[in-house]
């Protein structure tokens, strides 16, 4: 319960740069990559931009899951859920 | 939030997940940390659109791990249950955690490990000689160490203030002046000088009644303490009036100390004695001190 060996969330993130990285977004998307870095801008005014590398974007649609490549993108903070790291996607 | 922590959670989102995981952290935003994190979601079929496994209403289970949750999208906490008994797991899982450039190595504060059984730098107290005496001289010592087992000497101290002699005056033991009273010549004004006939054999500080100190005698200014006059000596049998006799003029020569002055308007035909109780130093003794009152 010390506070010593918690690490709070956005450091957990701060730790995840570099390696891969699954990021859930509010809506029926979901992102896997490598986390090349993120804005730390305060967050009441900005949520976190990410930029992705390699990534597969995974989005679920009632039809079947649809995958795209994509080599590199800046994803839009506003809409994420959840980062998960390590993640290799839900394909996996 | 605190008292949750390493609880397990159920965690309801603005797009009607259910997250349910162990929650390690949270910051100022409500974003959270959650380990063995599980994700709950119904899947609505759109209508028109063909059912896949054919259920109508499916709900999904997804085990995601260790999640970073942003605070944002939670709707609702409750608790799923208390912490598992462990929490090393957690911690392992943590630990577990894919390596960033970031390094993350256990490490003390500043003190180098000392082995066992010695104390590291800066807890072994005082270095030697600062502020305390060397260690061998607080230790006790045997008979075969001569230097330190050796009698108590007595160096010929004053006596102390408060075990004065009986018979003597309470005023008569000041500090600075060791082994007790001086001798009557160094009492100027007070008693006859040696030789003096009359003087001899009679108890310091007793004046016979009329005896003056020699002319042009002066109490000395830098005796600290040292009333200038002695105090008049009770139980020694000494008249009461010995001296000055008030109403009696002060010895010819006699001219007070400037502290004893009297104050302006006084008349020094009034002059007083007054036993007054004196605290100097740590010592409590009376001495007599003339107040000059008008």
């Amino acid at each position: 319960m010390s506070t010593t060996n918690q690490l709070l969330p956005l450091e957990l993130i701060d730790k995840c740069i570099g390696s891969k990285i699954w990021v859930i977004m509010k809506s029926e998307k979901e992102f896997t990559g490598i986390l090349r870095g993120f804005d730390d801008y305060p967050f009441p005014i900005k949520l976190q931009d990410m930029v992705l590398e390699d990534v597969i974007e995974y989005e679920n649609t009632p039809e079947g899951r649809k995958t795209t490549k994509l080599e590199q993108i800046l994803l839009n903070g506003n809409n994420i859920t959840m980062l998960i790291p390590g993640g290799e996607g839900p394909e996996s | 939030m605190l008292n949750l922590i390493n609880y397990r959670l159920r965690i309801t989102l603005a797009d009607s997940r259910v997250l349910t995981g162990q929650m390690l952290a949270f910051d100022k935003h409500m974003n959270l940390v959650l380990a063995d994190c599980e994700e709950f979601r119904k899947i609505k079929p759109k209508s028109g659109a063909k059912v896949p496994q054919g259920q109508p209403e499916q709900e999904e289970k997804r085990t995601l791990g260790l999640v970073i949750l942003r605070g944002e999208t939670i709707v609702s906490l409750s608790v799923e249950g208390p912490p598992p008994p462990t929490t090393d797991d957690s911690k392992a899982k943590l630990a577990q955690l894919p390596g960033g450039p970031g390094i993350g190595r256990p490490a003390g504060r500043g003190l180098p490990v000392a082995p066992p059984g010695i104390a590291p730098a800066g807890l072994t107290g005082p270095v030697r000689g600062v502020g305390g005496p060397a260690p061998g001289m607080m230790q006790p010592r045997g008979p075969a160490a001569p230097s330190a087992s050796a009698a108590p000497i007595s160096y010929g101290r004053p006596p102390i203030q408060g075990q004065i002699p009986p018979g003597m005056g309470p005023g008569m033991a000041r500090p600075g002046m060791p082994g007790g009273p001086p001798p009557m010549a160094y009492r100027p004004g007070m008693g006859p000088p040696p030789g003096m006939p009359g003087g001899v054999g009679l108890p310091p500080g007793y004046r016979p009644q009329g005896a003056a100190p020699p002319p042009g005698m002066r109490p000395p200014m830098g005796m600290p303490g040292a009333p200038p006059q002695y105090p008049p000596q009770v139980g020694r049998g000494g008249p009461p009036q010995a001296y000055p006799v008030p109403g009696q003029a002060p010895p010819q020569g006699f001219r007070p100390p400037p502290q004893m002055r009297p104050p302006p308007g006084g008349s020094q035909q009034d002059l007083k004695f007054y036993i007054l109780p004196h605290v100097k130093g740590k010592t409590t003794y009376s001495t007599a001190d003339r107040i000059l009152t008008k």
